[in-house]
């Protein structure tokens, strides 16, 4: 509450205080003194006091000044103080100002008219609904039967029944007077006022006066020395009946759990317990308590037995019961970078798919405030080293999230661990709260203090190694067990004086150890595990009723979880605003593409110099044009690797819990592709525009991002496969190196395809290892791209190409076949029949190839005669005639290529200009570097025999692949599969969004992580 | 096997480190170039071939003491960036051959090196680098300070070009190649040969290149259907007039037989240059070697 609102609230009290006769102020500053108390701190309350008095001062002057029109100037300015009010205050806070001022006016037992207007019109003011302005009036000033909602009030006193049948009553022990509660449904409060005048009632460390009315706040406690402690989950016990609808039996039957590795488990226990309660789990630690939390709540499947909600199996009937249950672990689901209102905000949204976008937010805010967390909503979750929040804020967050859809069942794993007793006591109060509403709440607890023991309604005792040796009411606990132990003061569970229970006894008497002759522990227990375990199947456990696996009704739950698409939605937005919130996220990843593309372009920017400067920049001169493009392929890929490696593993608890939920996985990772795509496209574009403008690499810039973007993205989903397969984060890291590297080496440029370890080099085509790598798809496409396609080559590549064509037939298929016809024609003493036959095969195959290839090229008539047996000299005359007119041709092909050339560098001359515009858009089109490597100048072999083929190892840019199914040589322009051909760049990008969708579909069906654990466990011998 | 080879052996590589030239020109060397024109009729089957002269003997007649290395006078090879036509290709090539012979005088390896390079980029441009046999840049890089064996490999280099044109029938190419040298070889010793006077041996010498330059020019007409050829022809054309007016006096010819078989028609002119005419020379060589240098 700001300070400008409570003077307001003050200005409206002095305007009230108007009212009283003079001897009555005290007695208004009395009361105003208490509400301030509650308000703010000691040293400031005179301040306050002072300032009230200063408008009570102001308002009597004016009063003095102007008495006819007082009253109405009065009503006015209370109107309008009633507005700011209503802008800044909560509707219960409101309420608690309210009945302040109507205690002021109680000073005596009824109202004036004058003072009934005013007051009805001040609550009409505050938007009060008439239903609450006349309970509250009804609770102060009328005998309780007046009220008109009995519904809402509660009389404590000590006789056994109330004289008012139609209100709530609870006979307390030893009151001396009574106490009277009212509920305000409109703003979920408790209100209260006592006559108790012999005894002291203590609220929040603060005596309570009888007669004035107070709030009674979610986890207070109204205590005294005769009646104790009344706790405000005990008040709501008797607000709630729970819908005998939603009722419902929780049972489990003989259920048995054993790890195959440690041999512990859980030993074979029975219970069953009604909804509506809340039970305690208690033990030593390490006996077993979160597996059999597991167990009962469906996560873990126990080897015999089961485990039903009203005869319906948790385990294999999870369909049915859907959204029944709820389950807070131990581990923070918190996501860090988000706000505490934001964590909740899109926890509630998946879990409500039927709300409003208004509901949900008042469902959060509403829950927000209920748990004390409204004031830090704005606030950063931060992790648990950098910590925004307290530990027992955070604990309360975690349980809100299952909170907010009130399941019916509610298992928390240790809810106070870690929490101060204060924090413990509110966490606890929320959960007896769930339980007093019906629900059925199942905690975990190590060290439970008294008065948290004394909130459950069923207690249930692990002993090491998950032996069960006790269940049912706490406060009998103790008893049993001293009686068992046969130990005195058996019958006094509590203590006297300060009614503690002692859970630690509990503990203690179980755990205790045997003395030796000396009077020292020996380390053996007096009674062992099994010892206790076998009392308690004698003396508690009831055996579960055998036939009772009749199915009755389930409760229905205010699950709703919202569509695919919606979920789908839901998570991109998270996943966005956490993301945004992590200023050092954004930074490093927005900024790193373009500096490394700033790094590698300044680098590799060899300046040749020219005739004019010696620091100028030529294009085609720079000799480091190939290294770019191909480390600009590694760097996508990596930076693509990079953000994706962590982000399915950092979210491995809430996918967990979201998995509980029965929220749709694929939604999930569709958000996370989506988002990753998006960084991806932005990243490589970001490098390509800094990268390519450095090395000036002129008007390829979208070519250079598809390629770039697709590689990013292949990596993206690679990183995501493995975040979503591999159990922590170091091993991710430790993996990224052997998955990248193969890529750098086997991507065409560090090594050639051609080159490798001739068992799995091929000499014709890309080799099944190259061809896997997203690396050689991409570098190709664009070494290829950019020198076939840059502005200048376009013009000539398809006469360079025939040029090529024909120096090569001329200058190395015909000669090479010239030279087989010469060996096979040479007559040795000791024939090489193989070779021989290698050889005509080999004749036979060129020869069919070159006609078929070129239209003018008829087929060599007498092919069927090249064969060992009938070869004659005549068939090598023919053959070498035959030779000569093809070698006759392509020289007159290239003689006329050469001159198509000329040609259109003349065309080119005239379309520019001038001739040196031509030479200059040479300069920056193409680069001399990449040609000479695709044209693969420094390689002497040109042609090679392979497998009964001549292949063809020169200028492979200009080559056409011989393969129709898709595969080629490196730096082949296009690729041929079936009728089809292709651009390179084209056909690459295809086959790297295979490899992508491939990916995405093993993210989807969870390929990859399937497999690695089965082999883990296949490794491992698991369980 | 009919084999018709035009072997041009360009001074340059021959004279590599050590002027080890054919023994049958020093024999006809003295004051005179042994320029031999032949008419190259391929139905005569003739083994005829076509020397320039070698660097020693062209540049003997230059008093060589107190030359020094003017790398000024060579057409640079960056130059080469502007070489997009096979025109101007083929005829730089044949100057950039000129060019290393000189280089090759003052046994200047780097720059020798790099022309090599240069003419061997041409060579690709024009695809007749598969004249090169495998590996001999390589096989040149290394054994560049090795005079033998460089004279060696640069003799089986250019003895595979003039193979490769003859069979590959670019005959046009050669002619061009052979323009281009020549032009740069006339260049160069306009340059070296210092003031005019009568007496001047070198300026006779270059007087008597007028036969060349029409054998030629004679051989290249038979391509003239070729575009580049008419371009050529056009290009020289101001020489071709110049010479036409050139007083001659005629000797004899003279046909003598080279150890490896090799015939050589050898021609003693004894031409002569007015002081004009030389100056009217160098001014005309000197514009045709501009616009094939600069390629405008």
């Amino acid at each position: 509450m700001s300070e400008s609102i409570l003077k307001a609230i003050l200005r409206l009290f002095a305007i009230v205080s108007l009212l009283l006769p003079d001897d009555k102020q005290l007695y208004a500053e009395e009361i105003i003194k208490s509400y301030l108390l509650q308000l703010v701190n000691q040293e400031k309350i005179l301040q306050f006091l002072a300032i009230y008095r200063f408008y009570q001062n102001d308002f009597k002057e004016r009063a003095q000044k102007k008495p006819g029109k007082s009253s109405r100037l009065f009503s006015v300015k209370s109107l309008l103080i009633c507005e700011q009010i209503n802008k800044h205050l909560l509707q219960n806070q409101k309420a608690l100002m309210f009945f302040q001022i109507l205690d002021i006016v109680h000073y005596k037992s009824t109202l004036s008219e004058l003072e009934n207007d005013y007051i009805k019109t001040l609550a009409i003011s505050l938007n009060f609904s008439e239903d609450l302005y006349n309970n509250c009036r009804a609770f102060i000033f009328e005998p309780l039967a007046e009220v008109p909602d009995k519904n809402s009030v509660l009389m404590l006193s000590n006789a056994a029944f109330s004289a008012e049948p139609a209100i709530h009553h609870w006979q307390v022990a030893n009151l001396r007077g009574s106490i009277v509660f009212l509920f305000i449904k409109e703003t979920n409060n408790f209100f209260f006022r006592h006559t108790v005048t012999d005894d002291q009632l203590i609220l929040k460390g603060r005596k309570t006066i009888a007669g004035r009315t107070y709030n009674f706040e979610k986890g207070s406690v109204l205590r005294s020395l005769l009646i104790g402690a009344i706790h405000y989950s005990d008040i709501l016990k008797y607000y709630f009946n729970p819908n005998p609808e939603s009722s419902f039996r929780f049972e489990a039957s003989e259920i048995e759990y054993r790890f195959t590795r440690s041999g512990n488990g859980i030993f074979p226990l029975s219970f069953s317990i009604e909804s509506g309660q809340l039970l305690g789990i208690m033990g030593g630690s390490g006996v077993g308590k979160s597996t059999l939390l597991n167990l009962l709540n469906g996560n873990l499947k126990p080897h015999s037995g089961q485990v039903t909600i009203n005869g319906f199996d948790v385990h294999t009937e999870k369909k049915e019961l859907h959204g029944i249950i709820g389950y807070i672990p131990q581990e923070d689901l918190l996501i860090e970078e988000l706000t505490v209102y934001r964590n909740l905000y899109f926890n509630a949204r998946l879990c409500f798919g039927n709300l409003s976008e208004n509901q949900i937010e008042v469902l959060v805010n509403n829950l927000l405030t209920d748990l004390d967390l409204f004031e830090i909503k704005d606030l950063k979750v931060g992790s648990v080293l950098n910590k925004f929040i307290s530990g027992g804020q955070r604990k309360r967050l975690n349980i809100s999230l299952e909170l907010i859809r009130e399941p019916y069942l509610l298992f928390v794993d240790e809810p106070t661990s870690g929490l101060s007793s204060t924090d413990s006591e509110t966490v606890m109060d929320l959960l007896k709260e769930q339980a007093m509403k019906g629900k059925l709440v199942v905690i975990n607890i190590h060290q439970p203090s008294s008065d948290i023991f004394k909130l459950f309604d069923k207690l249930l005792v692990l002993d090491k190694g998950g032996r069960p040796v006790f269940f049912g009411n706490p406060v009998d606990a103790p008893l049993y067990f001293k009686k068992v132990r046969q130990l005195i003061n058996a019958e006094d569970s509590e203590c006297i004086t300060c009614g503690n229970l002692n859970p630690e006894q509990i503990l203690q008497i179980i755990e205790a150890e045997e003395i030796n002759e000396f009077g020292k522990h020996t380390g053996k227990r007096v009674f062992s595990p099994d010892e206790w375990y076998n009392l308690y199947k004698k003396n508690v456990e009831v055996k579960p009723r055998s036939t009772d696996r009749i199915k009755t009704r389930v409760p229905w739950s205010l699950l709703s979880v919202p569509g695919k698409y919606k979920q789908f939605g839901i998570f991109l937005k998270r996943n966005l605003l956490s993301k945004l919130a992590d200023r050092q996220y954004l930074l490093i990843n927005l900024l790193e593409a373009p500096l490394l593309a700033f790094i590698l372009g300044f680098f590799t920017r060899y300046n040749a110099g020219s005739a004019t400067s010696e620091y100028a920049y030529i294009f085609s001169a720079n000799i480091n044009l190939p290294v770019y493009i191909f480390m600009g392929v590694i760097v996508a890929l990596f930076l693509g690797m990079m953000v994706s490696a962590e982000e399915i593993i950092r979210d491995r608890k809430i996918i967990q819990r979201e998995t509980f939920l029965n929220l749709s996985r694929l939604s999930y990772y569709n958000s996370k592709v989506l988002f990753l795509l998006v960084l991806s496209a932005i990243q490589t574009l970001a490098f390509v525009l800094v990268g390519n403008c450095i090395m000036g690499i002129k008007g390829m810039i979208f070519p250079y991002w598809m390629v770039l973007f697709s590689a990013s993205v292949f990596s993206n989903l690679l990183g995501l496969n493995i975040s979503d397969s591999l159990k922590s984060v170091v091993s991710i890291y430790i993996l990224i190196p052997l998955l990248l590297v193969p890529q750098i080496l086997l991507g065409g440029a560090m090594v050639r395809f051609d080159r490798l370890n001739k068992q799995i080099a091929s000499q014709e085509v890309v080799p099944v290892i190259g061809d896997l790598m997203a690396s050689r798809w991409a570098y190709e496409a664009l070494a290829v791209h950019q020198f076939k396609n840059s502005r200048y080559e376009k013009f000539f590549y398809f006469t360079d190409k025939t040029e090529s064509e024909s120096s090569f037939r001329l200058n190395y298929l015909v000669p090479e076949l010239q030279l087989i016809l010469d060996e096979v024609s040479e007559k040795t003493s000791k024939p090489d029949k193989e070779l021989i036959n290698k050889n005509f095969a080999l004749l036979r195959n060129e020869l069919i190839f070159l006609a078929q290839s070129d239209e003018n090229i008829p087929v060599f008539k007498n092919i069927e005669m090249l064969d060992e047996e009938k070869f004659t000299r005549n068939v090598e005359e023919e053959l070498n005639i035959y030779l000569q007119r093809i070698k006759d041709l392509y020289l007159r092909k290239l003689d006329d290529a050469l001159d198509n050339r000329d040609k259109i560098i003349e065309g080119l001359v005239i379309k520019l200009g001038n001739k040196n515009k031509v030479i200059e858009m040479k300069h920056d089109y193409y680069n001399e570097s990449l040609a000479e490597i695709v044209m693969n100048k420094r390689d002497n072999e040109k042609i090679i025999r392979y497998k009964n083929r001549l292949v063809r190892k020169a200028e492979p840019i200009f080559a056409m692949p011989g393969s129709k199914s898709g595969r080629a040589h490196f730096y082949s322009p296009v690729k041929r599969i079936g009728g089809l051909t292709i651009n390179t760049l084209w056909f690459n990008m295809a086959a790297l969004w295979l490899m992508n969708i491939a990916f995405f579909l093993f993210l989807h069906f969870g390929i990859i992580r399937k497999t690695v654990t089965f082999s883990g466990n296949l490794l491992f011998k698991g369980r | 096997m009919f084999k018709i080879k035009y072997l041009i052996i360009l001074f340059g590589l021959l004279a590599f480190g050590g002027c080890k030239s054919d023994p049958a020109s020093k024999k006809s060397t003295g004051d005179d170039f042994e320029a031999a024109a032949i008419d190259s009729l391929r139905q005569e089957f003739k083994e005829v071939y076509y020397r320039f002269p070698s660097p020693e003997e062209m540049f003997s007649y230059l008093d060589s003491t107190g030359l020094q290395f003017n790398k000024g006078l060579l057409n640079p090879y960056a130059n080469i960036d502007s070489y997009i036509e096979t025109f101007y290709q083929s005829l730089n090539m044949g100057i950039y051959n000129a060019d290393l012979a000189y280089i090759s005088l003052f046994q200047r390896y780097k720059e020798s090196l790099d022309y090599l390079q240069t003419i061997y980029i041409l060579s690709e441009r024009l695809r007749i680098s598969e004249a090169f046999n495998k590996n001999l840049v390589f096989r040149i890089e290394n054994n560049i300070r090795n005079n033998d064996s460089l004279e060696v490999i640069s003799d089986d280099a250019f003895n595979g070009i003039i193979n490769f044109l003859s069979k590959n029938k670019k005959e046009d190419v050669f002619a061009l190649i052979s323009m281009g040298g020549f032009i740069e070889f006339m260049h160069l010793s306009l340059s070296l040969c210092g003031e005019y006077s009568p007496e001047n041996k070198v300026i006779q010498k270059i007087a008597d290149q007028k036969l060349v330059f029409n054998n030629i020019l004679k051989f290249a007409h038979q391509y003239s259907n070729e575009r580049n050829i008419q371009k050529m022809i056009g290009l020289v054309e101001p020489l071709t007039q110049f010479y036409n007016k050139v007083q001659e006096e005629t000797g004899k010819a003279t046909v003598t037989k080279a150890p490896e078989g090799k015939l050589v028609f050898g021609a003693k002119k004894k031409s002569m240059l007015s002081e004009n005419d030389f100056y009217k020379l160098k001014e005309l060589i000197s514009d045709i070697r501009i616009k094939i240098t600069t390629a405008k």
